[in-house]
């Protein structure tokens, strides 16, 4: 009879401590799946920004193809708005007094004129987008396009010289860089003209209940 | 994890020629063909088909029997070829 009741307080204690163990084990898998997405959201970032500034045209559906083989475990997919992962592909320049240049508004002293509105800002040139867009928004912000401000996105995903050193829809969030700035004596950034060519990878996260959320594994690169 | 001549022959390299700009076509695969390693080419590598065993049998739920299979892994890596002296190689792997 004691051991009767013994046995049933250890099934009383077993189910109590499973109330904390089954999730915390489940939780542990869920964090173990993610830690892996992360890695792999890394490595598609990585290897299309590469890809990317080493010149490839990545508006071309064939270069897409390379790039979502490499992301098919994370579900990268080449159609617009499909899959479970996006890759943003933006390239920016610093619109300086060569900039304003070649878009020929300086006055006779060089000096750009009011016209080069865009004047000491990081702009963007290329914005591509492959897979799923809804999954997050790029961190440097999006070109506007149309309108007064607007920009014009060309096809192959650039943006024309006149567009990016006059429209305000041009400009990116992004200001880490500073091809002028005086880092203790020495020029700090990139020389006139330079492009900075950035890889933003995401894919949503592997959830389960009750672990639930929409959250994405984010990775970025700069190249 | 990828010993001897079964593990070497899951390692593929590929060499893939991006299409004309504007074409919308598809990459070529010319891995067979000279100048394969041109600079501008693509050069994939890949470990396709991997088995790996489960450390335990996978238990999905209580309806069916419990899974052993291997699960089989493929990853993929690329870069696009830069002009310089020494090319990629081509051919078999010594």
């Amino acid at each position: 009879m004691q051991r009767q009741k013994e046995r049933g307080g250890s099934v009383l204690e077993f189910a109590l401590v499973s109330l904390t163990l089954v999730p915390l084990m489940l939780g542990t898998g869920v964090l173990g799946v993610n830690m892996i997405k992360v890695i792999q959201t890394e490595q598609v970032a990585h290897e299309a920004g590469r890809m990317f500034a080493e010149g490839l045209d990545m508006s071309q559906p064939g270069n897409q193809t390379v790039v979502a083989t490499i992301g098919s475990d994370i579900g990268l997919s080449t159609t617009a708005g499909q899959g479970n992962a996006e890759v943003i592909l933006s390239a920016l320049t610093y619109v300086d007094k060569a900039a304003c240049a070649s878009a020929g508004m300086v006055d006779l002293n060089g000096n750009p004129t009011s016209g080069c509105t865009n004047y000491g800002q990081w702009v963007f040139t290329i914005r591509l987008n492959i897979g799923n867009s809804s999954i997050r928004s790029s961190s440097l912000g999006s070109p506007l396009v149309g309108g007064p401000t607007g920009v014009t996105i060309n096809s192959d995903g650039t943006i024309s010289l006149p567009d990016y050193v006059t429209k305000s829809g041009a400009v990116a969030t992004f200001s880490s860089i500073n091809p002028y700035s005086n880092v203790g004596g020495n020029a700090s950034g990139l020389p006139s003209g330079q492009f900075l060519y950035i890889a933003e990878a995401a894919a949503t996260t592997f959830t389960m209940s009750p672990f639930t959320g929409t959250g994405a594994t984010y990775s970025f690169i700069i190249c | 994890m990828l010993n001897g001549s079964a593990g070497m022959a899951l390692i593929k390299v590929n060499y893939l020629q991006p299409p004309d700009p504007g074409s919308g076509a598809g990459v070529t695969d010319v891995s067979t063909q000279s100048g394969a390693d041109n600079s501008g080419n693509i050069m994939q590598v890949s470990v396709q088909n991997f088995s790996l065993t489960p450390l335990i049998p996978r238990i999905v739920d209580f309806n069916h029997d419990a899974d052993t299979n291997p699960l089989n892994l493929s990853v993929y890596a690329a870069g696009v070829i830069q002009l310089r002296q020494s090319q990629p190689c081509v051919g078999t792997a010594p």
